[in-house]
């Protein structure tokens, strides 16, 4: 009867630290989902600065390249005039602001990142610049695949605040769809080495770089896109 | 949202090489973009491209298409204007400066 009763005892103790911990596991979760409730933000509230100061025009300035692929600069360079405009903004031309740049001798972006930047505005019209920098090209071993990190920082022309920016760390596996055979796949890739055209994966980096920006006056929903709830962060880790 | 064609690769393929093949391809790429343009949701080309088109117009020797270019890119996008009218100046001023060579 006694061992009976501890039993029992032992049993109640048992599943009241179950319930406990049961209770805890879901203090926590309640937590944490109140705290992901609490950052659930919308783009109004995250970039304010596009739906009070409406701007139009982004100049977009060449590419920092902290890598030492010498291509890099250009393959982002060429992707990334179609999706900003494709959110509606007014996009400088850029083989004009190319050329402009480097005659004045602004071609090196790095100098103006810091500066003041109320001459572009002036110069070029534009409310919004674009530095976009690439810290990372890393081409890993020879099956393909490459470690991509690039930062784009959106300052605006008058007072030099950054109103947008995301840091990326993609990873691309060229060999993806082909992983039959090692040695046919390193065979590809030697015969692929100077073929490879990484334009389609710059794009890919762009277009996740720049979810979230609000959409600017040429695009339909232009006036309803800020209550769209932020997907992504401002460091964000991808595969392509 | 607009019609491309093939911008991306072509613009790509001029800013690596910088020859008269790839300008040639960016030309008729620009060409193509802006007769294809009503295959897009707005309908028009897209921001900057009469603008480049012009400017490489202007550059391979065909002024008078070239400014026409401009000009349609300053009545499209209204918020280019100041910035065209500074590179038409800028292009007057050069055409000026060589011929009084």
């Amino acid at each position: 009867m006694k061992l009976k009763e501890k039993l029992l005892k032992i049993c109640f103790k048992l599943k009241t630290m179950k319930f406990k911990v049961i209770l805890f596991s879901s203090i926590i979760a309640t937590t944490f989902a109140s705290c992901s409730m609490q950052k659930a933000n919308t783009r109004d509230n995250a970039f304010k600065y596009f739906y009070e100061e409406k701007p139009t025009a982004i100049l977009i300035m060449p590419p920092i390249n902290n890598t030492t692929n010498v291509d890099a600069k250009e393959y982002f360079f060429t992707v990334l005039h179609s999706p900003l405009a494709n959110a509606g903004y007014y996009i400088l031309p850029p083989l004009i602001t190319m050329e402009v740049l480097q005659s004045e001798g602004a071609y090196d972006s790095e100098i103006f990142l810091e500066q003041n930047l109320s001459n572009f505005g002036e110069i070029f019209q534009a409310d919004v610049v674009l530095f976009p920098i690439i810290h990372k090209w890393n081409k890993i071993g020879a099956l393909g695949t490459i470690h991509i990190d690039i930062e784009f920082i959106f300052k605006d022309v008058q007072t030099g605040d950054v109103v947008f920016s995301r840091y990326g760390e993609f990873t691309y596996n060229a060999n993806k769809s082909d992983q039959s055979s090692i040695l046919a796949t390193l065979a590809t890739n030697v015969a692929a080495a100077t073929l490879t055209d990484y334009v389609p994966v710059a794009r890919k980096c762009v277009n996740l770089l720049i979810t979230d920006l609000p959409l600017g006056k040429y695009h339909k929903e232009n006036t309803v896109d800020g209550k769209y709830r932020v997907r992504l962060g401002d460091r964000i880790k991808a595969s392509l | 949202m607009y019609y491309w064609g093939k911008y991306d690769d072509s613009f790509y393929s001029q800013q690596k090489n910088l020859d008269d093949k790839s300008t040639k391809k960016l030309l008729a790429a620009y060409k193509d973009i802006i007769s294809n343009a009503e295959k897009g949701v707005r309908g028009v080309p897209p921001p900057g491209v009469y603008a480049d088109y012009g400017f490489l117009l202007i550059k391979t020797g065909k002024e008078s298409r070239g400014q026409l270019m401009l000009e349609k890119e300053m009545n499209l996008y209204p918020e280019s204007a100041i910035f065209i009218q500074q590179i038409l100046k800028m292009m007057e001023d050069q055409t000026e400066k060589e011929a009084g060579k």
